[in-house]
């Protein structure tokens, strides 16, 4: 049995080799002993116990005896920043730069990710999903929920919840709000119980009981007056008067916040409705809380048993349908943890960098005292003394560099909540400065002054500094281990600059990519809008037609209006796909596409452009043959390069003939992030061939759209003052939404990648600069001998390179597989692309060039006689 | 005893081992002696340490051994006390002697 190696190595490490000899013969013998009496693990054990706690004496021993650590250290340390302001200023605002950042990232992480759910015993509550093989994550159908929680009942308590938007409030007022239909007993299971008035019961759940709302301690302050008489008055929702009977506590948050912009203000209990829905419609949400002493697992099993029963008794809508459970904090954060730990990651690189720069720093100052340290120990200080000197300077500067870190943080923490969209990370209005950050700062500040200073104490702890006493700056004996160290501190801060810059490079590209992807549809100027029509009044298609034709007609007399169009749905906004039957020599042919019923105006508010034949006209009504203009891509995909012109489609075998009329240009109808897909337009006038609700319209205007809105309410009031409107947003609005997420992290990822970049350029200019004045005086002899310009030059730039090309090599590697959390973002880009590759490659190594060829130049520029006149 | 001489606990400790020792005292029994009757973990590079120092002060002297005769022996650095540390440590153990009496617990 041999002792472990690794723990014998590092006994060697500290101890010297030589001394290390007689330790590691008697840990060795003893550990024979050991393992024949107490076996072969806990000998293991026991030498791993020895080596480790021998490592500081031993190390103290090698270094002259154990230092302590007196005031005159602080003072020393603190004298460095009267003797070189410039060099400590540097030092400060890198370490200020890179903890500033970590900072204020790390708040946003600890509110996103670590902060505990505002519930009470948060850990005991699970999200509970749907799956299918091909859909990992669905909603839950409402009937399938109900026989989930009766199963379930013994082993946790199950609730239910949907996002929603409602209309709150009647006429003038009314508004359009975001909501969260409930089941009963939602909050109960969150474990949040009201600030004011009662909690639902059970009795508010059962099919004709009042219709009751419970509203946010938010809805309750700002629409209701924050009175305690609010309880018991009634709000409009969606035309039904509902009494509230309960105001939330204000840290109560809807679940449904965690995904959305804008948090929910009413909560509705929506009676249990699971007997007359189909179990296929999947609406609703849900969440669980364990009884005490459950176990997820128990409630999963339970959970199986019934998707077995389930898929036996409903075969059509559950086959293959399965339940999923994840604790809750994870569910709700799953989401935005990808982003955000690729973000942490990013900042977390910026602070190697600002640590192996101030590493250098270091460096160089260690060089520069090296007869300072010289004289030091021949007065009789030991090398450990010095080796603590520098550690303390470290942590010195740590602590300074941390509060300008902590300071800076305040001010990026706030820049990066008013840029980040809200979608994108929906909790980063919590974030805050608390014990936890402070904590995680001071850590790290200490962390990183220290490990900024390891490396120079150690350097200068190793070497015997005696000869400093006698060396002149001719000498260039002992600064080659410096150089290599120095070189090898590039490596790394060009291996996180190119890992950055190449993150950074494949999200640009994905951008320019999404700005040069064209909709095939215009969306600048264009509002769109839903409109809500009492269903009573509304039954007959043709009465819709007619009140949105003479909206769309008043409308269009508003100042500034272009055009109006309607439709069922409009492009980014939903919408449905169905099968088409297109008729062939060889029998019909059957796909899937969008089908969408229209008004003839659609076309040119959108801007699509027609290639063929007509557009679609009034006259393509009710009682005239059926017309319809499809797209290129319906062309290319079912036609087959006949004549589209006359060619003749259906629905389904039975139903009536559709003849295309006119073909116009492909459109990505769901947003650029979505691919090109075939499209139908039938005439919104024959309802009787595409039964599609009309429920939308879209204004074109000259200006900004959004001030034509109160024409459109008042022109909707006056035409039937109970109808509504709901969702409206440009379409410049929906479409920056989709890429929100990517151009901020983009922003982001290039701010850090520049940052990068600029902390590695004066890296390499503080190396290529050392050397040259390193060596001076060896150059201007080389000079004063023959050697030529260019050689002197090609020398110093090439100290410098080395390093960088071997970052650039392994940066590249690591940024291969570093990019695997850039996927979710990318846009039609590989994370492989080898463009940019070697466009980040070839950038860093030109940089880093440039800022290797300004020092080398001074130093061949050199008149050798001033170079070796020296000292 | 000169200022700054004073001898800490744990060389006190390496001293006793040493004497109790005599030609036996390496560094594994040295630390096997110390743990065995303080009853607490001992490294061995705090021993090594300690008998560095003790040998700065000229109290300590080494004598390496051949490596023993048996497959795979190895050199020991033995450790034995100077007349000088002998003095020191007699010095150091009667003056805890004299300090002692009377100081234990339920007694006075």
């Amino acid at each position: 049995v041999t002792p472990p190696r690794l723990a014998a190595r590092l006994v060697r490490w500290a101890a010297g080799r030589e001394r290390a000899r007689f330790v590691l013969n008697d840990l060795d013998e003893e550990f024979g002993q050991v393992v024949r009496a107490r076996g072969r693990a806990a000998a293991h054990a026991w030498y791993w116990r020895q080596a480790l706690s021998s490592l500081l004496p031993l190390a103290a021993i090698r270094l002259g005896g154990m230092p302590r650590l007196s005031a005159r250290h602080v003072r020393d340390s603190l004298r460095v920043f009267r003797q070189s302001p410039g060099m400590s200023l540097s030092i400060v605002t890198t370490l200020a730069l890179g903890i500033g950042a970590n900072t204020a990232v790390f708040s946003v992480v600890d509110a996103v990710l670590l902060r505990p759910l505002p519930y009470p015993d948060a850990p005991q509550l699970f999200a509970l999903w749907e799956r299918r093989p091909d859909m990992p994550r669905m909603s839950v159908s409402l009937p399938n929920f109900e026989d989930y929680a009766r199963a379930t009942a013994g082993t946790a308590e199950l609730a239910a919840f949907s996002r929603a938007t409602a209309v709150v409030g009647q006429g003038v007022s009314a508004e359009e709000l975001p909501v969260e239909r409930i089941s009963w007993n939602l909050w109960q299971v969150l474990g949040v119980s009201p600030a004011m008035g009662r909690a639902l019961t059970a009795e508010d759940g059962r099919r004709g009981a009042e219709a009751v709302a419970v509203v946010s301690d938010r809805f309750w302050r700002e629409r209701m007056g924050g009175v305690p008489g609010a309880i018991g008055t009634t709000v409009m929702v969606d035309r039904v008067a509902r009494r509230v009977i309960a105001v939330l506590p204000s840290a109560a948050r809807g679940l449904s916040d965690y995904s959305a912009s804008a948090p929910a203000g009413l909560f509705l209990p929506v009676p249990d409705l699971g007997a007359v829905m189909s179990r296929g419609d999947r609406e609703v949400r849900a969440v669980g809380r364990l009884r005490p002493d459950a176990t997820l697992l128990q409630v999963q099993q339970r959970l199986n048993q019934v998707s077995a029963t389930l898929a036996r008794e409903f075969p059509e809508t559950n086959t293959d349908v399965l339940t999923a459970t994840a604790p809750l904090s994870r569910d709700l954060s799953r989401i935005v943890r990808p982003t955000l730990l690729m973000v942490w990651g990013a900042v977390a690189l910026i602070g190697l960098i600002a640590c192996v720069n101030v590493a250098n720093l270091f460096l160089v100052w260690a060089t520069g005292q090296r007869r300072d340290a010289a004289i030091r120990l021949a007065l009789g200080a030991s090398r450990a003394d010095l080796v603590l000197g520098h550690l303390v300077r470290g942590v010195m500067f740590g602590c300074v560099g941390g509060v300008a870190g902590l300071l800076c943080s305040v001010w990026v923490r706030d820049a990066l909540v008013a840029l980040a969209p809200a979608t994108v990370i929906p909790q980063i209005g919590g974030v805050t400065l608390n014990g936890r950050v402070l904590l995680m700062t001071a850590g790290l500040s200490m962390l990183t002054g220290l490990a900024a200073s390891i490396v120079p104490a150690w350097q200068f702890g190793r070497h015997r500094l005696a000869g400093g006493l006698h060396e002149s700056s001719m000498a260039v004996v002992g600064t080659r281990a410096v150089m290599r160290w120095r070189g090898a501190l590039l490596t790394v801060e060009v291996t996180a600059a190119v890992v950055l810059a190449l993150g950074a490079g494949l999200l640009v590209r994905s951008v320019i990519l999404l700005d040069r992807t064209d909709l095939g549809f215009a969306t600048d100027r264009i509002v769109t809008m839903g409109v809500r029509l009492p269903p009573l009044r509304y039954g007959d298609a043709e009465q819709r037609i007619q009140l949105f034709e003479a909206l769309a007609a008043r409308v269009r007399s508003a100042p500034d209006v272009h055009s109006v169009a309607f439709a069922n749905q409009f492009p980014m906004r939903g919408g449905w796909g169905g099968d088409v039957l297109v008729e062939s020599p060889s029998g019909p042919v059957s796909g899937e596409a969008d089908l969408q019923a229209v008004s003839p105006d659609y076309f040119s508010t959108l801007g699509l452009r027609l290639v063929r034949g007509r557009a679609l006209t009034r006259d393509d009504r009710t009682g005239s043959p059926g017309m319809v203009v499809v797209s290129q891509a319906f062309v290319g995909q079912f036609l087959g390069g006949r004549e589209p012109l006359g060619a003749v489609i259906r629905r389904d075998t039975g139903s009536p003939p559709l003849t295309i009329a006119g073909v116009v240009a492909d459109v990505r109808r769901d947003g650029k992030f979505a691919p090109v897909t075939p499209q139908v337009y039938l005439s919104a006038y024959q309802p009787e061939l595409y039964a599609a609700t009309i429920a939308s319209i879209a204004v074109r205007t000259a200006g900004d759209p959004m001030r034509v809105l109160p024409h459109v309410r008042a022109a909707l009031a006056d035409l039937d003052p109970a109808a509504l409107v709901s969702g409206v947003r440009t379409l410049d609005e929906i479409l920056n939404a989709s890429s929100a997420s990517l151009r901020f992290h983009t922003s982001l990822l290039a701010l850090l990648a520049a940052l990068a970049l600029v902390l590695t350029l004066v890296g390499v200019y503080g190396v290529v600069h050392y050397v040259v004045a390193q060596r001076t005086r060896e150059i201007g002899l080389r000079l004063a001998l023959g050697a030529t310009r260019g050689h002197v030059l090609g020398v110093a730039v090439r100290a410098g390179m080395g390093p960088v090309a071997a970052g650039v090599l392994i940066g590249c590697a690591a940024a291969a597989g570093a990019s695997r959390v850039l996927t979710a973002l990318l846009f039609e880009t590989t994370r492989y692309d080898p463009v940019m590759f070697i466009l980040v490659a070839g950038g860093v190594g030109t940089v880093a060039a440039i800022a290797a060829y300004v020092p080398a130049r001074r130093a061949a520029a050199a008149n050798p006689v001033s170079a070796l006149r020296g000292d | 005893v000169a200022k700054g001489q004073h001898l800490a606990e744990f060389e006190i400790y390496v001293m006793a081992a040493l004497v109790r020792l005599g030609e036996e005292a390496y560094g594994m029994t040295v630390r096997q002696e110390i743990e065995a009757r303080s009853g607490r973990a001992v490294a061995i590079g705090a021993v090594y340490a300690t008998l560095e120092r003790l040998s700065g002060k000229g109290y300590v002297r080494f004598h390496v051994s051949d490596p023993r005769p048996v497959q795979g022996g190895r050199a020991r650095k033995h450790a034995c006390l100077t007349p000088a540390g002998r003095r020191a440590f007699d010095e150091a153990a009667s003056m805890m002697m004299r300090m002692l009496p009377g100081t234990a617990r339920g007694s006075r």
